[in-house]
């Protein structure tokens, strides 16, 4: 069964054409966290193509560097501990190498934490010989942290070259792009370093004897030594790319032989031995004369037991504040409200950005409908630049979201705030890197899908999932004006919004849970991913590292998901305002009223019917493109100006009116965040099973709340 | 304790220890677990149980056979912590689940 999942796998080629016209190619190759983005982009301006590949999420940006000459492409491959892949990112990062054949292969090592970096530089040598270049980075921090490297002796001992750069400070970066800039002296892989696997050393030189073993060498430049270990460590990556089977079944011969022979697994004596050597190059030419003891203090303030979980909270919990009230108002509005300071609330509301954005844009949208009038200025005026202003709209969100994620990212600080709040999420299969995207999804979705990021490929498909259930502040308007409307005295009516929140928070978490059995065989994800997170060390957030991680999401957003947002706006605007008489005008015999007749039998298990039905299903139906949209559908069915008095003119229960709010609250979250969504992915059919998925979960929770309701 | 292969992705839950499927009733009953490991101690790892996944995930960090681990942080009196480790002078935090599949011997 394995063998027939991995052949499915296997013909994917990670080859990339951007590459052919480079004179020089280089892969930028390190574990997470060593600045190896930072050096990437102070290397090559920031300006990149992006290589992806259809189905797979982790994307390898490219970039250039002129030299008199030349032209030198590098690669900033996902960061990866090892080059044995155990996750997607190192297995992208060895596909990406063996099948491009790169002239250098610079593995980055961190000043500040060396040690992790040098079981890779020891299996890219082992690998790649004198094409492996060292990059030492953050030098300039080094010596503060009293940390020392020998590096003469590492350069000695493992036979290639070292560059010490710092790139924030601009140290070693032309000695780097010289020596990156002529390819490596001689293509032949030097048997410089051969580390002895004991008792294994047979099997593996018996293999790479081989005369098809040495055709694969060849064929992909890589070491003969180092193809036999990983065709022995059943390396997926290299397997994959073997085409004669008289190799698979002298592997399969010998490996079988080896297994017999000793008691434990042959990786796990290949990785001891490896950490073995690892550990001698680092006590030999590493030292650490004192601990370092910066921000010790907010360590101990995040990590704490008991405080540690509420100081996490506390510190997501202000950086919300700050994105959405400047951006929506929310929940300052709310909170002003709250404590009698009405006028002030308002005012927040008022200036804040999207609302700003927004009455710039019906200001320009009016203006255009009034001076070319008619169905094209409806079209140029409502459809187009209201599409524009959708998507501009979430551009200050999407900006501050990012900010003070690369704050918290570049600091260290989120590592911490997911270790403390992981017990949270561990009965949910979640760890605590989801935190964040989830508590962010309280404001808005958008922000919260790409916030995942942050997570691991295995861990994302089921935080994708389960973020947008989180009810938004858009989902909240229509909450308040249905509350208002229905549930008079104040603590019902907090209590309704209470339950609908539960029910949204539920709701994700139960997705989690079901996401990670029902994708279980087909991607491989945990029931429970298992928390292993690197902490790293704490220092203060480099603004440059921050303007990069802010600038490059949010035109990822833009150019991406904005497109996306853009096309269904107006297939939108397209459905309510076109009729099978043609132009419309209005929602009134539009298409998107007929769909809403139509559809409208979802209803009926509430004993909700007829008219309301046909004008309830309509505003889902439109609420389609952004969740506040089902207010003004309803406004605009009913022919009521107020929103409140709008949908307290539907003559429907107070039971009614909650099931269909629990519907609101769950159902297909909005066009917006299935875009997001579809850009994390790049798979429709995962979003159209995950809008199915949402649409039934929420049907079924709005029967069953409704029923709650009467029995009650 | 073999690190027996079982596809790319598979293996990890069908191990034992928290959140798996088995028991832990064959684990070797004096064999000190690294979730049990009081702060300020140093191990080294003796085996690990469980699927490919768990152990190439903890080897990726650096934590396989024959590794020297110091415990930074074990609060056993709050069960549901993360612990915290030091392997190769980097900090990693570890789940329970998974540390309990890590089994150590004292070296002082």
């Amino acid at each position: 069964m394995d063998n027939s999942k991995r052949s499915k796998e296997s013909k994917s080629n990670y080859r990339v054409n951007i590459l052919e016209g480079c004179t020089v190619k280089v892969v930028l190759l390190g574990p997470p966290n060593t600045g190896k983005s930072t050096l990437f982009n102070v290397l090559t301006g920031g300006k990149v193509l992006v290589a992806n590949w259809p189905g797979v999420t982790v994307d390898v940006e490219i970039g250039r560097i002129k030299t008199p000459g030349e032209t030198v492409c590098i690669a900033d491959l996902p960061g990866t501990y090892s080059l044995y892949p155990t996750t997607l990112e190192e297995k992208i990062a060895e596909a990406f190498i063996l099948d491009n054949k790169p002239d250098w292969i610079a593995v980055l090592i961190d000043a500040t934490t060396p040690e992790k970096s040098l079981n890779l530089l020891l299996q890219a040598v082992e690998a790649f010989g004198s094409r492996v270049i060292g990059i030492l980075t953050k030098k300039a921090v080094m010596h503060g942290l009293g940390i020392h490297i020998d590096i003469e002796g590492l350069k000695r001992e493992l036979g290639v070259k070292i560059i010490e750069t710092s790139a924030l400070e601009g140290i070693g970066l032309d000695e780097l792009k010289e020596a990156i800039s002529v390819k490596p002296p001689e293509k032949k892989l030097s048997a410089h370093l051969r580390i002895s696997y004991g008792p294994l050393d047979a099997y593996i030189g018996t293999l790479e004897e081989d005369p098809n073993l040495m055709a694969f060498s060849e064929k992909y430049s890589l070491s003969q030594r180092y193809t036999a270990i990983s065709l022995l460590m059943n390396d997926p990556v290299v397997l994959d790319r073997v085409t004669a089977d008289e190799l698979k079944s002298r592997v399969q011969e010998l490996k079988t032989e080896a297994s017999k022979a000793f008691s434990s697994g042959l990786n796990q004596i290949i990785f001891e031995k490896r950490y073995q050597f690892v550990d001698q190059l680092a006590s030999k030419h590493i030292v650490r004369t004192r601990e370092s003891v910066i921000m010790d203090k907010i360590d101990r303030l995040l990590t704490h037991p008991v405080f540690g979980p509420i100081n996490s909270l506390l510190l997501i919990f202000t950086v919300f504040l700050a994105v959405f009230s400047v951006n929506t108002g929310f929940p300052l509005n709310v909170i002003l409200d709250y404590v009698g300071y009405h006028s002030a609330a308002a005012l927040v509301e008022e200036y804040s950005l999207t609302s700003i954005l927004g009455e710039f844009f019906d200001y320009l949208a009016t203006s255009v409908y009034n001076y070319i009038g008619g169905q094209p200025g409806d079209l140029l005026g409502n459809g187009i630049i209201g599409g524009v202003g959708a998507v501009l709209s979430f551009v200050p969100l999407i900006l501050m979201v990012y900010f003070f994620l690369g704050i918290l990212e570049d600091t260290g600080v989120i590592s911490r705030i997911a270790s403390s709040l992981h017990p949270f999420l561990e009965p949910f299969g979640l760890t605590g890197r989801s935190v964040f995207p989830l508590f962010i999804s309280l404001g808005c979705n958008v922000p919260g899908v790409y916030a995942t990021r942050a997570s691991s490929i295995e861990e994302r498909v089921k935080s994708l999932w389960a973020v947008p259930f989180i009810p938004c502040q858009a989902r909240l308007v229509v909450m308040l004006a249905f509350a208002d409307a229905f549930f008079h005295d104040p603590i019902t009516k907090t209590l309704a919004v209470l339950g609908l929140y539960t029910a949204g928070v539920i709701a994700a978490l139960l997705t989690s849970v079901v996401a990670s059995i029902f994708f279980r065989e087909k991607l491989g994800v945990e029931r429970r991913t298992p928390l292993v997170l690197e902490l790293p060390y704490l220092h203060k957030p480099s603004w440059k590292v921050v303007y990069w991680i802010t600038r490059d999401n949010t035109l990822h957003f833009i150019k991406k998901a904005g497109t996306v947002i853009f096309i269904m706006s107006i297939i939108t605007w397209g459905l309510v305002n076109y009729g099978p008489q043609g132009y419309t005008g209005s929602i009134r015999g539009s298409f998107g009223e007929l769909i809403g007749e139509k559809l409208s039998f979802i209803l009926h298990p509430m004993q909700i019917r007829g008219v309301d039905a046909n004008i309830l299903t309509l505003s889902l139906v439109v609420g389609l493109v952004a969740k506040e949209v089902v207010l003004s559908t309803i406004v605009q069915a009913t022919g009521i100006g107020d929103p409140i008095k709008a949908v307290a003119s539907l003559s429907i229960t107070h039971a009614q009116a909650f099931g269909f709010l629990l519907i609101v609250t769950l159902y297909f979250p909005c066009i917006a965040t299935l875009a997001a969504m579809y850009t994390e992915t790049r798979k429709w059919s995962y979003i159209l099973l995950f809008a199915v998925y949402s649409v039934v979960l929420a049907l079924s929770a709005g029967y069953i709340g409704y029923l709650l309701n009467i029995i009650i | 304790m073999k690190g027996t292969y079982s596809g790319f992705w598979g293996g990890y839950g069908r191990g034992r220890g928290w959140g798996g499927k088995g028991s832990s009733s064959n684990l070797p009953p004096n064999d000190p677990v690294l979730e049990r490991v009081p702060a300020g101690r140093k191990v080294r790892v003796k085996y690990i149980l469980g699927g490919w996944n768990a152990n190439s995930r903890l080897a990726s960090m650096g934590i396989v056979q024959g590794a020297e681990i110091e415990v930074l942080k074990n609060d056993l009196n709050y069960p549901w912590t993360p612990i915290i480790v030091k392997v190769n002078s980097v900090e990693i935090a570890l789940g329970r689940g998974i540390a309990s599949r890590v089994v150590v011997e004292y070296i002082e």
